[in-house]
């Protein structure tokens, strides 16, 4: 950790954690709640029905609300956690790293609508197989790269 | 046959309200969906470049020296508010009868795609003024292919969120608008996506 | 900056072919720069006999209608094919010369270095970019969505712009002959070589953008065969009753998906490198060309089973055709084809074991490489086993697959050597592997193609391809192999490297004069080629096959007249089974009215394939040269277009029910009248596409 920021006590650090994380829950306690109404109209289908179309309007506008307010909260956690140099350089490393899987979920899953169970096969396929090409490509890269730079010095 | 009636492509799906494209979004849709896929690679080996170059510095200012957090978070804030917005304006294109809102919430995404593009070429013509501009080293070619390829396909999808604009203007909300529109709400997410593995790779881990 | 940068750039005379020659006249400027003359003046006689013969003809609107802007993915796919042959026909040509010169090579030669150089950098970058691709490109264009029942490919004007983007970029090359000098970099253009530092000229810009363009088209090619795979098949055909060709050009097309993206990488940063002085691959500033060996080969072995699969398909489909016999072992091509192509991402350093990482990198990425012989040698079985106790009739498309079995199995052992690290380093670079890679492409590869050029085209055009023609073509395409890669075994084992000009150990001097001679009896190959297409047309009346099925072949694309009608399927057929048609044929329920037509709904013309190949086109060219309003009007022409498009409304036309039932029962008719033939007489022009059934037509159980 460069740049003369100093690390702070622990006292501070597990407050401010600890504030992070119930900020962290608060969205996906509002979440839990509101699925109630999804599988309702997520069924049924909206067919013009005045009542069922405005209770399907507002299953998705809660799922956006949901995904935007956790994607705020998990972008905030690292910015955070790298702003105050909360943890040590390789847990810090881990932490944002982890955050971002975690985000990057979160998007597919509510602004991308991909849920599993309920995907069309083909494109959760899809994403497994680019997953797959992906890692094994930038994975590699990395892999021969590191190994040809560690045995030029 | 895969022209089923409960159409689940990824993306927003405009349901039976929508006869009209039905037939067509799930084949349009999974085209563009692999298109993003491939898109992904891209910016995958992209990615695995930076990481191998960032300690090439050549002499020059590394990441901790040129980064600004604070330009960061006002650009991440306005994306991510911006894939919200384009969230509310897709549930406009299904819900609501008439074009306004839609065109309304275009207008918020292009805003706040406006900060963050000005805010992204602000931070550009810092790093060139400090004397890291992409030829400076491996490092900043890295840096300058990367993140300006993210700024230029958030520009692209202004670009296509202005057409789509103009095709409404033209002839209302048809098949092809609304195809358009879902397309594009595929695209700007992953464009979300992919900055937030640019924010945590790019900056946080140069600033950690 | 004068009057002339701003207009040309640094186009200028000196990028005239003779323009050396004149201003030093020395014994090898006037060698090199009479050829590359006379190469560019039979360029651009070739272009405008071509012009003045479409003007008399009066067919330039005949052209653009039907073919330019058609949208069909029949005639997207012939004029693939067509483009292949056109710069198979140049880059065997660079071969030949490339063989001459080494026959001659001993102490010099009469070829100047660069020279050569050129000549093997455009004779790869064609014959993989320009020649293999487009023609799998359009075979499975034509075929493909004739096989799994439908009407056209997903998004069909995307289609015709892919074309477009391919044309451009082999116009490139086409324009570097007569323009300016073509890269010396080989078919890879590796860096640091290629970069501006030691390469100032237009030669690497000139490959850059010819394979950025093509890359593209593949890029998109690809995703509209995947979804059209995905999406479009006929009701009842599940991916298990797939023909074995649409199941390898679904495997293909999503390689194309994924391996095309790293190509597009490294040619860009390599083109930030040279024009905005970027450092990815530099010596200095913290450059590493070795990435760019990795990104280059991340798409390049992918590539390698881009152009494979398909050509295992085509064989899948010949040898049990002209065998009478159903496939063997279905189900463990399909899992040997996906087996290859997921394999396939996970071997591309064995392009480098010579880079200099550790011996446990290398050894991995060898294991890996030779796991892929397995799935290989499953499907070499499979067919062998497809024509075991079958009675196999000796026409063209199987001679191919024949030769591609036996040299094709040569290939393949070459390729588990080069796979041992450790005997990688002895070879590396030599002529051992220019003999292996050409002896997986050409019999693997190119004997493919062709084959399907014979079992599709009448079904393109209606009438079959001469035999005896095909047949001469066939045997000096497989003799002229052997005679010009066998000895390169040999002299690549003893040391000679790859991409040398000349040398000067006479031991080498007779394997370099028989591999002339294997140059030669390709050249003649490719001339019966042509010659036949001439003679075939000729007897078109002849060999007319109109009935549609002149094989006896099981899939739905021979239960449709030849020329198959533009909406392919009077009604979309239903599947119940693999090989649907041999099926109806055994039952008697082939060649049907059916009971009721509909209006079919077609896809109009469109122009922006064309629109996105001139705009393309130009800016590529401006690129090159650095002419820089050029560059900015063609982006701004790419622009338009493709927002324009968007504009679009009213794409569709409607081929009205009764006009699809008067064609339908004028075939019917056709097919009433035609007597049908036996296979012993299938070569003969008594065949019209009907096929009788005997004691050797395929059975289906
Ligand atoms: C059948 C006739 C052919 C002949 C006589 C021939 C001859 C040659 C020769 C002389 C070279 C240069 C070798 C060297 O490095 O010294 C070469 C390179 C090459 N050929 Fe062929 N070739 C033929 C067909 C093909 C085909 C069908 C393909 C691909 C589909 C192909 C792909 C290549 C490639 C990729 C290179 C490497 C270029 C480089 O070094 O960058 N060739 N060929
Ligand atoms: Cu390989």
């Amino acid at each position: 950790m460069s740049g003369g920021k100093k690390a702070v006590g622990a006292g501070t650090l597990v407050r401010r954690l600890a504030i992070l994380v119930v900020a962290a829950l608060l969205p996906a306690m509002f979440a839990r709640r509101r699925t109630g109404t999804r599988s309702l109209a997520g069924s049924t289908g909206s067919h013009g029905r005045p009542e069922d179309e405005q209770a399907e309007y507002r299953r998705e506008l809660g799922s956006y609300v949901r995904g935007v307010s956790l994607a705020f909260v998990l972008t905030a956690i690292p910015f955070a956690l790298v702003h105050w140099s909360m943890l040590s350089h390789g847990w810090l490393l881990v932490a944002i790293g982890v955050l971002a899987l975690v985000q990057v979920v979160v998007h597919f899953r509510f602004f991308l609508h991909i849920d599993p169970p309920n995907q069309h096969t083909d494109d959760l396929m899809l994403i497994l197989f680019t997953s797959l090409i992906l890692i094994a490509m930038a994975g590699g890269t990395t892999w021969i790269l590191t190994d040809l730079a560690a045995r030029m010095h | 046959m895969s022209r089923a009636k409960d159409v689940r492509h990824p993306g927003l799906r405009l349901g039976e309200g929508h006869p009209d494209v039905a037939a067509d979004a799930e084949e349009m849709n999974f085209g563009f969906w692999v298109f993003l896929m491939s898109d992904a690679i891209v910016f995958a080996l992209l990615f695995a470049t930076y990481a191998r170059m960032v300690s090439s510095v050549a002499g020059g200012l590394g990441p901790e020296a040129l980064f600004d957090l604070k330009s960061i978070t006002i650009e991440t804030a306005a994306l991510l508010a911006s894939s919200f917005t384009f969230g509310m304006a897709s549930l406009a294109l299904k819900y609501a009868r008439s074009p306004r809102p839609l065109v309304k919430w275009l207008c918020v995404t292009l805003l706040l795609a406006a900060v963050f593009l000005g805010f992204e070429l602000h931070d550009f013509a810092h790093m060139i003024a400090m004397g890291a501009g992409p030829s400076r080293s491996g490092f900043a070619s890295a840096f300058f292919a990367l993140v300006p390829l993210h700024g230029l396909h958030v520009l692209a999808g202004c670009v296509w969120a202005i057409a789509l604009m103009a095709q409404i203007a033209i002839h209302g909300i048809d098949k092809e608008v609304k195809l358009g529109v879902q397309r594009l709400g595929l695209f700007w997410h992953f464009l979300d996506i992919v900055w937030v593995v640019i924010f945590t790779v790019v900056y946080l881990g140069g600033l950690a | 900056m004068t009057l002339h940068h701003l207009l040309l750039g640094r186009l200028d005379l000196h990028a005239l072919p003779f323009w050396t020659m004149i201003e030093h006249p020395t014994h090898e400027t006037i060698v090199n720069g009479t050829i590359t003359t006379a190469a560019a003046g039979l360029e651009v006689l070739a272009a405008i006999v071509v012009i003045a013969l479409v003007t008399r003809a009066g067919k330039w609107r005949y052209l653009w209608s039907e073919w330019l802007t058609s949208v069909d993915h029949k005639r997207i796919g012939i004029m693939y094919i067509a483009l292949s042959f056109v710069m198979m026909s140049r880059a065997l040509i660079e071969a030949a010369l490339m063989r001459t010169q080494q026959a001659f090579g001993l102490g010099g030669g009469f070829l100047s270095p660069e020279h050569f150089g050129e000549l093997f950098s455009t004779h790869g970058t064609i014959m993989i970019f320009f020649m293999a691709m487009p023609f799998l490109t359009g075979v499975i264009n034509f075929a493909m969505p004739l096989q799994i029942g439908t009407r056209d490919v997903s998004f069909p004007v995307m289609n015709s712009v892919s074309l477009g983007l391919t044309t451009a970029g082999a116009m490139m090359i086409v324009i570097s002959l007569a323009l300016g000098k073509f890269s010396t970099g080989g078919w890879s253009g590796y860096p640091p070589f290629t970069e501006a530092a030691f390469n100032a000229g237009v030669g690497p810009d000139y490959w850059i953008w010819a394979v950025t363009l093509s890359s593209l088209g593949t890029m998109m090619s690809g995703i509209n065969f995947a979804v059209t795979i995905y999406k479009r098949r006929a009701p009842g055909m599940t991916f298990m009753r797939m023909p074995l060709f649409t199941w390898t050009a679904l495997c293909t097309a999503i390689l194309m998906i994924f391996a095309m993206p790293p190509l597009t990488v490294a040619t860009a940063m390599l083109a930030l490198d040279r024009y905005l002085d970027f450092h990815f691959f530099t010596n200095g500033s913290g450059g590493n060309m070795m990435n760019y060996a990795n990104l280059f080969w991340l798409f390049g072995h992918p590539e390698v089973y881009i152009l494979i699969l398909p050509a295992f398909g085509v064989y899948s489909e010949i040898f049990s055709t002209f065998s009478g016999k159903l496939l063997y072992g279905y189900t463990s091509l399909v899992l040997a084809t996906m087996a290859i192509a997921v394999i396939s991402f996970a071997v591309w350093l064995h392009h480098f074991f010579t880079m200099g990482q550790n011996a446990s990198v290398n050894a991995a990425f060898g294991i890996a490489t030779m796991l892929v012989g397995i799935p290989t040698g499953v499907k070499i079985y499979d067919w062998i086993l497809t024509m075991f106790r079958g009675r196999v009739r000796f026409t063209v498309p199987i001679v191919y697959g024949l030769g591609f079995m036996m040299l094709f199995v040569l290939g393949g052992l070459s390729g588990i050597l080069l796979a041992n690290p450790t005997l990688d380093y002895q070879v590396h670079n030599t002529l051992f592997l220019v003999a292996h890679f050409h002896n997986m492409l050409i019999p693997g590869l190119l004997f493919g193609m062709l084959a399907a050029y014979h079992y599709w085209f009448p079904k393109a055009f209606g009438f079959r391809l001469d035999e005896r023609w095909g047949m001469i073509s066939a045997v000096s395409w497989i003799v002229g192999f052997m005679l010009a890669f066998f000895p390169l075994y040999v002299i690549g084992a003893m040391g000679f490297p790859r991409r040398t000009v000349a040398y000067f150990d006479p031991v080498y001097r007779p394997w370099m004069l028989i591999a002339l001679a294997g140059a030669a009896v390709v050249l003649v190959a490719l001339a019966s080629l042509f010659v036949q297409l001439f003679v075939s047309i000729r007897r078109r009346e002849a060999l007319a096959v109109p009935a549609g099925d002149p094989w006896d072949g099981s899939n739905l694309e021979w239960a449709i007249a030849a020329p198959a009608p533009e909406y392919n399927f009077s009604v979309i057929p239903d599947v119940s089974d693999r090989n649907p048609f041999m099926i109806a044929k055994q039952k008697g329920d082939a060649y049907q009215t059916p009971a009721e037509f509909q209006d079919i709904t077609m896809p109009k013309n469109s122009p922006l394939g064309m629109a996105l190949a001139v705009a393309g086109g130009a800016l590529a060219f401006g690129l090159v040269w650095h002419i820089w309003w050029l560059v900015a009007l063609s982006c701004l022409g790419v622009l338009v277009a493709i927002v324009g498009q968007g504009f679009a409304r009213d794409c569709e036309k409607v081929i009205p029910a009764a006009e699809v039932r008067r064609q339908h029962e004028a075939w019917l008719r056709t097919v009433a009248a035609s007597r049908a033939v036996p296979r012993d007489l299938e070569g003969e022009p008594a065949n019209t596409g009907l096929a009788a059934r005997d004691r050797f037509s395929q059975a289906a159980e």
